[in-house]
């Protein structure tokens, strides 16, 4: 939504900011290069990965490798040296997107302490994110990085609606769908507010 | 070329099928996934490649309905740089020389 500034808005409850500060804490942790290919001075000369014996290959995750795909389709050979010179950046272009979501919501509330329950629910008080250019792009990149990521892991199709009507009401992933529509919708809010 | 050129050899050096392939060029394929939401396909082609709306949502349309869609064509270096930029909005994209 858009807010008085004229800006686009982000609207979250309490809660909510907790638990998408957590989705994006293990997003982070998720995406993160390896230590050795973070050297700073190697990454501003543009030679991360370039030095590192080990050459990085798709992802056995499905979800990581749908954030990070094989640029080349048929050309084994070609993809894997494409990603020796560009997974990093990419890589770290996503950690950087959950980082600044990350530190939008440190301002919102303190998320060193833990949730006071009782506090949730008597405050229940609602956040405002106003968002700049770069803020919204990070925040639609982050966005859509976790519903990637929760939509792979749920493994979800064209039918998704009839395939989660089929879940017993006890299965855990009927918590992860609630989440997974949730995304999509501040996703998509956003989008409208632009 | 006159007489006092003195680099005229990197033009001659072009062979006719060199010309041909450069009129053939690589492209950026998106395809379809069942997760990415249609309004953020369509902003990523409007912002990145600045495409009209009309256009972008077209070829959201054809990701959509016909599976992929070419979303961008020129030197392979170009459609490495798209399909990296591609990548980082989160779209399922490839590289492909289109012969």
């Amino acid at each position: 939504m858009r807010g008085r500034s004229g800006r686009p808005e982000i609207v979250l409850e309490d809660m909510h900011v907790r638990v998408l500060a957590d989705l994006c804490g293990q997003l982070v942790e998720m995406v993160s290069p390896d230590d050795d290919a973070t050297d700073p001075l190697a990454a501003e000369l543009g030679l991360t990965g370039l030095g590192s014996s080990e050459v990085p290959v798709t992802p056995d995750d499905p979800a990581l490798a749908r954030l990070l795909p094989d640029a080349y389709a048929e050309d084994a050979e070609a993809a894997a040296e494409f990603r020796r010179y560009t997974e990093t950046d990419l890589r770290l272009r996503k950690r950087d997107n959950a980082r600044i979501v990350l530190a939008d919501l440190a301002e919102l509330v303190d998320l060193t302490e833990p949730a006071d329950a009782e506090e949730l629910r008597t405050q229940g008080g609602e956040h405002r994110v106003v968002l700049d250019a770069a803020g919204v792009q990070a925040w639609l990149g982050t966005l859509n990085d976790l519903r990637l990521v929760i939509g792979t892991r749920l493994e979800v199709t064209e039918d998704m609606e009839e395939f989660e009507a089929k879940l017993a009401d006890d299965d855990p992933r009927r918590w992860l769908f609630a989440v997974f529509h949730w995304l999509g919708g501040l996703q998509d809010s956003l989008l409208g507010a632009l | 070329m006159g007489p006092m050129s003195v680099a005229p050899i990197e033009v001659e050096k072009h062979k006719p099928d060199e010309d041909v392939r450069a009129e053939t060029p690589w492209v950026c394929i998106v395809w379809n996934d069942p997760i990415n939401l249609m309004s953020y396909v369509t902003y990523v082609f409007q912002s990145y490649f600045g495409y009209p709306k009309k256009k972008a949502e077209k070829l959201m349309h054809d990701v959509h309905n016909k599976g992929r869609a070419v979303v961008s064509s020129g030197t392979r270096e170009e459609m490495e740089r798209d399909t990296t930029a591609m990548h980082g909005f989160g779209l399922w994209a490839t590289i492909q020389h289109d012969k």
